[in-house]
């Protein structure tokens, strides 16, 4: 008899082996005399170890990256054996190096020993801490003004690194604080601050058990987010309905095999997500949103002319909000051929979208870049705030707003002071509990620190982690204003082409991961906070040894440069980074809602930041939630491209086997492509008229007014199901094509999912 | 073999490992020795079986396995993490001269 191929080989200790879990209950008590311990389950949550994959909250904090697919990547990722050390850069210069891709330099391993440029060999040398520290230090303060320096941070930065960084910063004397949230969520960040005065979402984990439906914008959860599908399909299979608003049909969003039910993943079966999945055009979200709202206005209209309840939440309404005539009053104003035509939606479409959320009781909103990376984005995100406070969606157990961050700690880092304009009361604060007065001159964001590099105001450059280079708008102009700069500065794991464009003066600081053990002078292993979408900040604690006994974490590097550049006369630097409850005793001095910061991080899922809207308390200019009052868009990208010739409009996107600009693998199993990454994907009949096939190969070309040549060369086609006109491909080699000077109003967001491109197949231009 | 006995036998002897040794060793891992010398010698294996979380089998793996330490990583799957153990000499003496027996004497 042939043995069925979902029974695997049984352990080899295995018969009579079942009772251990009882007994792995009792080794987890830990430091505790094993008679009669305590059989805490899950012990190890208040030290756990927090996924580096992405932003999701985590109900079951500790091992949650082991069901993940992005979490098992990026924890390898990290824990290769491969190593880059300084004999790697004796065998290679850097501009060889730059020939390589952003694969191929990650996958050389992680970095040893900090390095210093010699521009003599072109090569990258090991150089010791103290001569790093000493050197960067000496040109920090040799700069004839602070705010010559520009300081970036990625959202890999634990609370811990990132606040101690922004000290440092602050007592050397500027605001310039670019980080990679300028090019995600800040956006959403302004829309929310403006509607409903605070600009976190409002929603924690446990609401998505209680919604009855979920709208899900502009947002790749199987690739981005892969833990959050276990909560659609949870709240799917309940009958929640999960309704979807994407250009591109993604498989992840339809369809979803939970990796922890093993008997689904061996049958090959699966669940469906997405109740309704509505292709809107790019840049037609906030014409979709807007035409939900005119539809539920609509039916309240109805509803009340037939003597039935109104469909609102009038008393919500009248109690929290400003401005509702107003915006009736706009969305009036607004056509159903406008919305249409910017959408790429039926009314009728619409209007099932619309009944779906007036059946709903509670309603949750998520979004992503799809929604964040438009010139119009603030608008949008305060549109989709409008539909929410129709129904009294915000503020109460099972709805609310949810824009899903990616980098799992970028929402603490902005919450810990990573703000080029931060509150004057947080300034106050620091000023008091750390005896200096801070700048209060507003600083650089990704934007302003790129226009300080190419006109040559800004001298030098610290790298919090990142891929700057890479991440960036115009990244081919952004890596010649690096490598004008007097310094740059890189405190890294890995190669990335960052690090080949030096300045003058150029470190690579290698650093732990968040992976790994990081023990202080005592040899006490040392845990790290973070702050994911929900506002939950929690512990982590490293899992695997260092890459090299020379690592140092972000903290200490922080500390040593800050001690060699300011001096340990306000703040005892080393002292800190040798014991983080101290820095979290300081973060809880300065900052509301970290009070007994060490005391609750240490309790199980850690401990929620209070947030207002959540509370219906809106700190807003009129002390209610504002509802945003202005039209569409004119144009949207779409539109523009349409009425020209030949155009189309691109967005950029991440494959499979990607998280931001690190490259995993070279496949994108979901959207079928494989061992490529200079692809576009195109719809059908788009192709056809270009007389192209699949697997032909094109230049895209930048159409932004504004003079510069732009080109990405050779890129494949994927024939693919998205809106016609619409086109997408992978960033960061789309990169070229985004325009710096594009970019969102108000968020200054580069504007990513709309970019004005044409389509040159090579063999036309060859004709 | 039952179960009872099993498990029985194993905290029997992480009691007596804990009780008669010096050195800083925390409950998990003297499990993770115990379970090595009984037969459980790899991180997924071990968390399987013990029901105790991956990430801090590794963390554990991660002290017990440093210079002069307990055990030796005797591989490691790049992408799972699962890691191969054994018993270093030391952890070998260290499991001869405390209480109970080991299975495989």
């Amino acid at each position: 008899m042939t043995k069925p191929t979902f029974l695997g080989k049984p352990a080899a200790a295995a018969g009579g082996w079942g009772a251990l879990k009882s007994c792995g209950k009792r080794l987890l008590a830990s430091g505790q005399p094993l008679t009669g311990a305590r059989t805490l389950l899950k012990a190890n949550q208040p030290d756990g170890f927090d996924c580096p994959g992405c932003a999701w909250g985590d109900p079951e904090h500790g091992s949650s990256f082991e069901f993940c697919e992005n979490g098992v990547k990026a924890v390898a990722w990290e824990a290769t054996d491969k190593r880059t050390t300084p004999a790697f850069f004796t065998q290679h210069t850097v501009t060889a190096l730059r020939a390589w891709s952003d694969y191929d330099l990650e996958h050389q391993g992680r970095l040893t020993q900090p390095l210093r440029y010699d521009p003599q060999s072109d090569r990258y040398l090991a150089v010791s801490w103290a001569e790093a520290f000493t050197a960067i230090g000496a040109i920090l303060r040799g700069l004839d003004s602070p705010n010559r320096a520009e300081f970036y941070t990625s959202g890999r930065a634990s609370n811990e690194a990132a606040f101690l960084y922004q000290l440092f910063v602050r007592l050397y004397g500027t605001n310039n604080f670019p980080d990679c949230s300028n090019m995600c969520h800040e956006a959403s960040g302004v829309g929310l601050r403006q509607s409903i005065g605070v600009g976190k979402g409002t929603v924690k984990l446990e609401d998505f058990e209680a919604a009855d439906a979920i709208f899900v914008l502009g947002q790749n959860p199987g690739t981005n987010h892969p833990r959050m599908l276990g909560d659609l399909r949870k709240a799917a299979l309940r009958g929640a309905k999960v309704v979807v608003f994407n250009p591109v049909r993604e498989r992840g969003l339809e369809r979803f095999a939970d990796p922890q039910n093993k008997l689904e993943m061996l049958r090959g079966g699966s669940a469906e997500i997405a109740s309704h999945y509505f292709q809107v055009r790019l840049g037609g979200d906030m014409a979709a949103v807007r035409g939900m709202s005119k539809a539920v206005f609509a039916a309240d209209d109805a509803a009340l002319a037939a003597g039935r309840p109104s469909l609102l939440d009038r008393e919500f309404l009248a109690q929290h909000t400003q401005a509702l005539a107003e915006y009736r009053a706009s969305v009036d104003a607004t056509s159903w051929e406008q919305i249409e035509d910017q959408s790429g939606l039926t009314r009728a479409q619409i209007e099932a979208a619309a009944q779906t959320y007036l059946d709903a009781g509670n309603v949750i909103c998520t979004w992503a870049m799809g929604i964040t990376q438009h010139r119009h984005s603030v608008p949008t995100i305060r549109e989709i705030t409008n539909f929410m406070l129709l129904r009294g969606n915000i503020g109460r157990p099972g709805a609310g707003l949810c824009p899903v961050r990616g980098h799992s700690n970028v929402q603490g880092d902005r919450t810990v002071g990573i703000n080029e304009n931060p509150p004057a009361a947080f300034l106050d604060a620091l000023e008091r509990e750390f005896g200096f007065t801070a700048p209060r001159e507003p600083g650089h964001n990704v934007l302003a620190a790129i226009g300080a590099m190419l006109d040559g105001s800004a001298h030098a450059f610290i790298g919090l982690g990142g891929n700057f280079a890479r991440a960036t708008p115009d990244s081919a102009l952004v890596a010649k204003a690096l490598a004008s700069l007097r310094m740059t500065v890189h405190i890294a794991t890995k190669l990335n082409h960052s690090h080949l464009v030096p300045g003058t003066v150029s470190f690579i600081l290698p650093c732990l991961g968040r992976t790994e053990i990081d023990r202080n002078s005592k040899g006490v292993a040392q845990i790290v906070s973070v702050e994911d979408s929900m506002s939950m900040v929690h512990g982590s604690g490293g899992i695997n040894a260092p890459a090299s006994p020379v690592l140092r974490s972000e903290v200490a590097i922080v500390a040593g440069i800050a001690a060699a550049t300011v001096g340990s006369d306000k703040v005892d630097w080393l002292q800190l980074a040798d014991d983080y409850d101290r820095i979290r005793d300081r973060i809880a001095a300065t900052i509301p809602g970290f009070q007994d910061y060490n005391t609750r991080l240490r309790k199980p899922r850690g401990f929620y930041l209070k947030n207002t809207a959540r509370d219906r308390e809106w700190h807003t200019l009129s002390g209610k939630a504002e509802f945003y009052i202005g039209a569409l868009p004119e144009q949207t990208e779409f539109q523009r491209a349409r009425d020209g010739r030949g155009l189309c409009v691109l967005q950029t996107f991440r494959s499979h086997d990607q998280y931001n600009t690190t490259v995993y693998g070279m496949d994108d199993r979901y959207r079928g492509v494989y061992g490529e990454r200079r692809v576009v994907f195109i719809n059908p009949q788009d192709l056809a008229e270009l007389g192209c096939e699949a697997g032909d190969t094109a230049d895209i070309v930048g159409e932004h007014a504004d003079g510069v040549s732009r080109v990405a060369e050779a890129f494949r086609f994927v024939p693919y199901d998205i809106p016609r006109g619409c086109i997408a491909g992978y960033y960061p080699e789309l990169n070229v094509l985004v325009p710096l000077n594009s970019f969102g109003e108000m968020s200054d967001t580069p504007t990513s999912k709309s970019v004005i491109v044409s389509v040159r197949p090579r063999q036309h231009s060859a004709a | 073999m039952s179960a009872a006995p099993d498990s029985q036998l194993f905290m029997s002897r992480v009691d007596a490992l804990l009780e008669g040794n010096a050195a800083p060793i925390s409950p998990l891992g003297a499990g993770i020795l115990v379970a090595i010398d009984m037969g459980i010698a790899d991180s997924r294996s071990f968390s399987r079986l013990l029901g105790v979380e991956h990430a801090l089998v590794l963390r554990e793996i991660a002290d017990l396995s440093g210079p002069d330490g307990l055990i030796t990583i005797t591989g490691r799957h790049a992408k799972s993490l699962r890691t191969s153990l054994a018993l270093s000499d030391r952890g070998t003496l260290l499991l001869r001269l405390c209480p109970g027996r080991s299975l495989s004497e």
